[in-house]
């Protein structure tokens, strides 16, 4: 088992070596001098003041110069200084990714939850009303464009019915990570439900199933310990899978909630052309990524051993 | 095979009337969809961009079936006008993403070796990042509009095709009709377009239904967050995003383009759910 996470550890260094690249790629694609935006508009005028400041920023030295000298400042933990706040990009980012994190992980393990229910509960009585009932909230959840949920959601439960918060973090008020976790986890535990219904429907046709069942054991047996244990790798596989699309949508639901995530510092960075915060969030939101996937590729190999030796 | 290809959409046609509801009510909802693109300026009872601040902020009525937006314009109108956008905003991407996920796909499948290592590669690296965050990195670097957003989902939404591509086409280039192809002398690109492309085209067209979907999600996200088609240009998600700052008193600014992405997406959703069943029932494209 160990020796699997090292070597998907290793695996996944040159994955971050060209995330780094791109993402300094891109920085350097930006329109317009950076010297400018960090100035004040009137010291623009003055050719002295910006090569002063350009050089202050790095800014007049080579590409590759300025690539390695970025990659030794990671490497180091550093990302520069915020063009807009004046502080350090990494104290930012760091007070910002356990917002975004635990409405990540709240969203999960609610769509988790309640999406395999759902999906254990229409493959169990497939073919009837429960079932079309939960097939089609599926498809509509799929089709549902996250953000007018979270509108939508805001104006049920903040405008008319008034009994939910639908703004801002309220300092880790849980009652405040209601409404943004259902924005995010909607999509998701849809997708869960669709393919856990049809991993069960799979696992019921097998023959250990029926070997299980003519032995005797009984059926509340048979489900959790044949058919559910057996029904978790695919499930988990459309997890992993779907981990670009989640945090995508926890990046939306931060904006329409005035969450202060690293997905509304993202947006606003975009907004504001503050490149360093940009650059920083864009780096953290990929590796944040990658972790996860790691974490997925860990999982999947303690439930199926096979997978550790291949 | 064309002709194969051929009797499948007769059999497709047949299905879709006689068994499969998904199939229709898809087939319904986009077809209407693309009616109202086309006919917008029939439809549409007022300009989607002319503004008239007198009527600004009216709830749904007679005169304006679905209210006005702050500016005073006709939300049907700009509904209209907006599904022309998406639609363009799906099929271009898709269009531009398929060519490029079919070519280098097919390519890599068909010719191997070095090629296929490059692509493959390429193709698992694009596939480890969220689609989205590396289209708004692009756009981040290259300004908002729509010319922007349709390079930017074309350039990160070729892989899934690209991978379909692939493994059609290495399954099917050990086929003997493959073999015979060439031993009576087909060239590469006759072999490919005439005996390797047809046969990967069910997955492919599955695939891409779903991605027309997808694409418009993500130019509505995009719009949502201000990086996606710039006002006045009736966008489904620029109108939510400008209905975000009046939820609490004009609501229904937010509520119909809304509906208009879910009707859209929902059709897109069911005919290509449906057309899996048909063209691609081992489902090689399934969970994507």
């Amino acid at each position: 088992m160990l020796s699997f996470v090292a070597r998907r550890v290793l695996e996944m260094i040159p994955t971050v070596i060209l995330l780094v690249l791109v993402v300094f790629i891109l920085m350097q694609l930006v329109p317009g001098d950076p010297a400018m935006m960090v100035g004040d508009p009137r010291a623009a005028r003055d050719p002295e003041v910006m090569e002063r400041l350009r050089e202050h920023w790095g800014l007049d030295k080579s590409l590759p110069v300025q690539f390695f000298t970025f990659l030794g400042k990671l490497v180091r933990g550093k990302l520069g200084r915020s063009y807009a706040m004046r502080e350090p990009v990494v104290s930012i980012i760091a007070e910002r990714i356990p917002v975004t994190l635990r409405l990540a992980f709240s969203a999960i393990l609610f769509s988790a939850v309640f999406g395999m229910a759902l999906g254990i509960l229409s493959a169990l009585n497939k073919g009837t009303m429960i079932d079309l009932f939960a097939m089609s909230g599926a498809v509509f959840g799929i089709s549902m464009p996250n953000f007018w949920l979270g509108l939508m959601l805001i104006f049920l439960f903040g405008v008319i019915l008034g009994i939910l918060p639908t703004n801002g973090y309220g300092g880790g008020d849980i009652r405040h990570l209601i409404l943004p976790m259902v924005t995010v986890g909607t999509a998701y535990m849809a997708t869960i439900t669709r393919t856990s219904r049809a991993a069960i429907l799979d696992m019921l046709n097998k023959d250990y199933v029926r070997t299980a069942r003519s032995k005797g054991l009984t059926e509340r047996l048979v489900i959790s310990k044949h058919v559910i244990r057996n029904a978790l790798i695919p499930i988990i596989t459309i997890l992993g899978l779907q981990f670009g699309f989640l945090l995508t949508n926890t990046f939306v639901a931060e904006i329409i909630f005035s969450y202060p995530g690293l997905g509304s510092l993202m947006i606003n960075s975009i907004s504001r052309r503050d490149l360093p915060t940009l650059q920083g969030c864009i780096l953290v939101a990929g590796l944040t990524f990658l972790i996860l996937n790691l974490l997925i590729d860990v999982l999947y190999a303690y439930l199926d051993p096979r997978i550790r030796y291949d | 095979m064309f002709k194969d290809v051929k009797n499948k959409l007769k059999y497709t046609i047949h299905y879709i009337v006689k068994k499969d509801p998904k199939l229709l009510v898809g087939t319904i909802l986009v077809t209407s969809v693309c009616l109202v693109a086309i006919f917008a300026p029939l439809i549409a009872p007022y300009s989607p961009i002319d503004q008239n601040l007198v009527e600004s902020f009216q709830s749904p009525n007679l005169k304006h079936p679905l209210g006005t937006d702050g500016l005073g314009r006709d939300l049907f109108s700009r509904i209209v006008f907006g599904a022309r956008i998406s639609l363009a905003v799906g099929l271009i991407v898709q269009l531009f993403s398929s060519i490029l996920g079919i070519t280098l796909g097919t390519l890599s499948g068909y010719l191997g070796g070095y090629t296929d290592d490059v692509i493959v590669n390429i193709n698992n690296l694009m596939l480890a990042f969220p689609r989205i965050l590396f289209a708004m990195a692009i756009i981040a670097t290259m300004g908002a509009g729509m010319f922007n957003v349709f390079i930017a989902l074309g350039l990160v939404s070729w892989t899934v095709t690209c991978r379909i591509a692939r493994s059609s086409a290495l399954s099917v280039k050990e086929e003997e009709f493959v073999e015979a192809a060439k031993a009576i002398g087909g060239s590469h690109v006759r072999v490919l377009t005439r005996h390797v492309l047809p046969n990967t085209l069910g997955p492919l067209i599955v695939i891409a239904t779903l991605g027309v979907g997808s694409a418009i999600i993500a130019e509505a996200t995009l719009s949502f967050l201000g990086l996606g088609v710039q006002p006045p240009t009736p966008s489904w998600g620029g109108m939510l995003s400008k209905g975000r700052e009046f939820i609490y008193y004009a609501p229904w600014i937010s509520t119909f383009p809304g509906l208009a992405i879910l009707m859209t997406i929902l059709g897109l959703n069911l005919l290509g759910d449906g057309l899996r069943d048909i063209l691609d029932p081992h489902s090689e494209t399934e969970h994507i």
